[in-house]
């Protein structure tokens, strides 16, 4: 399989949309995650005292302690959709090109090549995950440095365990976008029905979840809640100085729902691999 | 050479719903042979190669191929293939897509090289394959077979998208795949191209396998051209005989269906009703017409090439 393995790197490395999405993921989080806030702190819009409060508390996501549940929110939101959109293009984008025929016959079996996969996509979100932490340390060392406020970075077992929580909540993401993939054998409709999941039923069934009881019980399965849940467990960042709402789910729950997806989506994406005809 | 045969297929079928794709083929090609697999668009040729190749899971029967079943890793590190047209990653150079079939298939990356030369692709191997033409798509859908230099190859449709020079490159390439050992199964609609090259021929139709012989045997079987006078008369006689099959006249002669040993049967029935028969030879018929003559109908308008 290691050959496998290596051909699905080189894809991946290879490919321009690796490449653009792994960078729209660490600018993005670079951008939307501390320059913009920084700008918007140095500058703040006048208010009353609680939105100067909301500022100040904006200020403290910044620095280095709050390095991990900052990055971890900035994943388990933007990071998600990303993570789906890497996952479905990885097994759909076979079937668009029409290049899973020549992937099959040169030797792999089916189960090897999806293994290939899996261990490929699983490497490049790991490298995405501390790509992320990377810059999270530096965009807060830079906020530190320019604020003159001394800051302390978490300890390495706290950043490994944030980065671990990170890829845990990208993976579960890009293995529902690999499942979608293999399902629909469609890069266009995975990546579209995806995204239609992650941006519009999830929002839908959380605002639902609110007023209605049975709805409640849905969004406990949601797999960006369960993100969610699992980063605010390293810390709630409370900028808007009201009640930020409990978790859905405990962290280690969280944790489990989210290894749910991860091993369900790839049932899945293996028996229809395995049982159907390549068409 | 070994007995077994490369590929042989017992009953082979396929139905999608109400569809039959393929009905109980029973097809065997020997080891070294270049065995022309032919029939019209849609008449079963890729749903084969597809199940031979463990693509698609047959409805019944079965597939050995090298002494394996179909589809499973050892049997495909030994079968070179080119399934339709040759699909690659656009984004990658065709050294990399090179790369990327040899990781898959085991293999060492110092084979890319003398791949691509085969082809004459070497110059363009560092080009991205989006701007690869048909034709080159092609010749690297066949570096990547050789990849494996596989005992068999799967050709379907090779010469797909090649000029005339690539047409006639490609013939080389399978007579020599051939003379060194190598078995081919070819693929093809173009019956002119079968004929130049296969030893045996498969004809499929609707999904079912009309004939398999050799090329000698389908041509050369079966017609005999007689020269007589007068010509209806002699027609008549020959329609009577319970030996042949169909007669036609053409060019001022009779071509007479009919066993060739039973050649002078006809000829002694001729002149013992006083016909004059100045000429009786055996004829080859081009794989066209016993083609259309099996299918009643033209594998396609290329057909006469």
């Amino acid at each position: 399989m290691t050959g496998a393995i290596s051909a699905e790197l080189l894809k991946l490395r290879k490919s321009w949309s690796t490449w653009i999405l792994g960078g729209v993921l660490v600018l993005g989080l670079f951008l939307l995650g501390y320059l913009l806030i920084y700008l918007l702190v140095q500058n703040p819009p006048p208010g009353d005292a609680g939105a100067q409060r909301g500022i100040a508390a904006l200020k403290q996501t910044l620095l280095p302690a709050n390095v991990v549940p900052n990055v971890l929110v900035f994943l388990a939101g933007l990071g998600g959709p990303i993570a789906l959109v890497i996952g479905a293009l990885n097994s759909a984008r076979e079937y668009s090109l029409r290049t899973i025929t020549a992937v099959l016959t040169q030797r792999p079996s089916r189960l090897g090549l999806l293994g290939a996969k899996t261990v490929a996509l699983a490497i490049v979100l790991v490298i995405m995950a501390v790509a992320c932490f990377a810059v999270g340390v530096l965009g807060s060392l830079l906020v530190a440095a320019l604020d003159g406020t001394p800051g302390s970075l978490p300890s390495f077992a706290d950043l490994a365990k944030g980065a671990a929580a990170s890829w845990l909540i990208l993976g579960a993401w890009a293995a529902l976008g690999f499942a979608l993939g293999m399902v629909l054998r469609s890069t266009g409709l995975a990546i579209g029905l995806g995204l239609v999941y992650a941006l519009v039923i999830e929002t839908v069934i959380g605002a639902l979840s609110f007023a209605l009881s049975a709805f409640e019980t849905v969004s406990r399965g949601l797999l960006g809640r369960n993100g969610s849940a699992l980063a605010e467990s390293f810390g709630q960042l409370n900028v808007g100085g009201g009640q930020g709402g409990a978790p859905i789910n405990a962290p280690a729950t969280a944790a489990l729902v989210l290894a749910a997806y991860v091993i369900g989506s790839l049932v899945v994406a293996a028996i229809l691999f395995i049982r159907r005809d390549v068409t | 050479m070994p007995d077994s045969p490369a590929l042989e297929t017992h009953d082979l079928s396929k139905h999608y719903g109400r569809l039959v794709a393929l009905d109980r083929l029973n097809l065997t090609v020997r080891p070294g042979e270049i065995y022309g697999l032919i029939g019209p668009n849609g008449a079963g040729k890729t749903t084969f190669l597809r199940l031979v190749l463990g693509l698609a899971r047959p409805t019944g029967g079965a597939v050995r191929i090298l002494g394996e079943h179909a589809g499973t890793p050892a049997g495909l590190a030994r079968i070179g293939s080119v399934v339709e047209t040759p699909a690659f990653y656009p984004y990658l150079s065709g050294f990399d897509n090179m790369r990327v079939l040899a990781a898959y298939a085991g293999v060492r990356n110092d084979r890319i090289g003398p791949a691509l030369e085969r082809v004459g692709l070497a110059e363009r191997a560092r080009d991205k394959v989006s701007g690869y033409s048909l034709g080159m798509r092609q010749r690297l859908g066949l570096a990547g077979a050789y990849l494996k230099d596989p005992e068999l190859y799967l050709l379907d449709e090779p010469t797909n998208g090649l000029d005339p020079h690539g047409i006639a490159a490609m013939r080389d390439v399978i007579r020599e795949l051939a003379q060194n050992g190598k078995t081919v199964l070819l693929s093809s609609h173009l019956l002119a191209e079968v004929e130049q090259v296969c030893d045996r021929i498969g004809v499929i139709h609707h999904g079912k396998l009309l004939l398999e012989e050799s090329v000698g045997e389908v041509r050369g079987s079966g017609r005999l051209l007689v020269r007589a006078t007068p010509l209806a008369e002699a027609a008549a006689i020959a329609e009577r005989l319970s030996s042949v099959d169909r007669v036609e006249q053409h060019d001022g002669a009779l071509r007479v269906d009919i066993d060739p040993g039973r050649a002078a049967e006809l000829n002694r029935e001729l002149v013992n009703a006083g016909i004059d028969v100045s000429e009786l030879r055996s004829v080859a018929r081009t794989l066209e017409e016993v083609f259309l003559q099996l299918t009643g109908e033209p594998a396609t308008a290329e057909v006469t090439e």
